[in-house]
């Protein structure tokens, strides 16, 4: 017993780097399932006034950039309506409304990023519902309180989210793998369908947080895997995940309804 | 530097400017220099090693509950604080004992080195544990390169205005 406490008394350096070390990489495995991770919404309580002074501070210096952006996303959006209205396509999608935000924070060098808007509860977001900007899809939201939300960014490795090909209708699972922020990939395709460079991906709407329609971005390479059936394809964004200032949570008429209905089918 | 409310001044000013200041979203670059490191270069080497894994450990944790990065720093700053010693010895050769250095009547030149080797320590298994597979082997390398490269300029660039005000 001696010798064995002596060891131990020896060697309690690196027994304790073993046991911290352990501990951290716990830490890692936990953080991979977003959901049952509570310090998100701990993280943005705390720290979310400090982030939305230091917006308010910068906003000052860039009102012009918010400005230009503003004036590029009515442009954008004016010219989507023109071309859209002459089509049936807004005929089958579910009308929705849209609850403005701007983002006070953005995370985009780590694998499971997290984006914090500067509005919460009492302007209508609420936990689950989608985020778009004029340009596409920007992620989930995650946890709410009165004046903020913390919003899962599409680059989240463990965010996936159902999209499909504009022309043909063939659905697909959109995931971020950790690359380029510009990098995602949509899954799941199968090869019997007909992909170009350069088609557009928008979102399939086969649930309760994107209608569909909402552009997502354009093929940029396509992968045939030798074992596999379905395509791999990377997409470019439309939306600069780098570059975020206002967005909009997605207020879907009937959301409980629908996510009922998924419920039931699953 | 080595008394503990010096520490704990930089510890504070260190990470606040890191989460607040060095965002790599705010200033359009997709790294950020991670100064934070430079609390392991200023930990006091008389400190018993086990002291030192504590206090690494904790600051990591701190970093990783600000960045909501999980645990990568954690495991980065444990890492750098283990090989502490063993870079010490190569950064400051000529001295016997390290209970006996004196960072401060040492070099200029040693304290960059024993700076950088901490860096790339630091944000190699930073990234490693990042990618956590070595299918993204290349984009590591690319990642820990740059991402090296701006830190030892800020640190380098700190530590200079440190010494200047000595």
């Amino acid at each position: 017993m001696q010798k064995l406490l002596n060891s131990i008394l020896r060697n309690r350096t690196l027994l304790l780097f073993i046991l911290l070390l352990a501990l951290s990489l716990r830490f890692i495995a936990l953080n991979q399932n977003y959901q049952r991770s509570n310090l998100l919404a701990i993280n943005n309580a705390t720290l979310a006034p400090f982030f939305e002074a230091r917006h308010q501070f910068f906003s000052y210096f860039r009102r012009d950039q918010h400005n230009q952006q503003l004036l590029e996303d009515n442009q954008y959006l004016l010219e989507k309506l023109i071309n859209e209205q002459s089509k049936a396509l807004l005929l089958d999608s579910i009308p929705f409304e849209v609850i403005p935000a701007q983002v006070i924070r953005n995370s985009i060098q780590f694998n499971y990023n997290h984006i914090t808007l500067n509005a919460g509860n009492k302007s209508g977001i609420h936990k689950e519902m989608g985020i778009i900007s004029a340009k596409g899809v920007v992620g989930i939201v995650h946890s709410t309180n009165e004046e903020t939300s913390s919003v899962i960014s599409l680059l989240n490795k463990s965010l996936r989210i159902n999209a499909k090909l504009k022309k043909s209708n063939h659905f697909g699972s959109l995931h971020w793998s950790g690359n380029a922020p510009k990098d995602i990939i949509l899954y799941d395709v199968p090869l019997a369908a007909t992909v170009q460079v350069g088609d557009t991906i928008v979102t399939g709407g086969m649930s309760a947080i994107f209608p569909q329609h909402i552009d997502l971005g354009i093929i940029n390479e396509i992968i045939v895997p030798t074992n596999d059936n379905y395509y791999q394809l990377h997409i470019s964004l439309f939306q600069d995940m780098t570059n975020l200032d206002y967005v909009y949570g997605v207020v879907i008429p009937k959301a409980e309804l629908i996510k009922e209905m998924i419920i039931d089918n699953e | 530097m080595n008394k503990p409310i010096g520490l704990l001044v930089w510890f504070l000013a260190l990470v606040f400017a890191q989460v607040f200041m060095l965002d790599p979203v705010m200033l359009g670059i997709p790294y950020s220099p991670l100064i934070y490191v430079l609390l392991f270069v200023f930990l006091p080497h008389q400190w018993e090693a086990w002291v030192v894994l504590l206090v690494g450990f904790f600051i990591g944790v701190v970093v990783d509950l600000l960045f909501l990065s999980g645990g990568i720093h954690t495991v980065a700053s444990l890492i750098a604080c283990f090989t502490r010693p063993l870079l010490m010895r190569t950064a400051y050769r000529d001295t016997i004992s390290l209970r006996d250095l004196k960072i401060e009547n040492e070099s200029f030149g040693s304290l960059c080195l024993y700076t950088l080797l901490i860096v790339l320590v630091h944000h190699l298994f930073l990234f490693a544990a990042m990618t956590g597979s070595w299918s993204k082997f290349v984009w590591l390398l690319s990642a820990w390169g740059a991402n090296s490269i701006l830190t030892i300029m800020a640190c380098f660039l700190l530590l200079v205005l440190t010494q200047k005000r000595k």
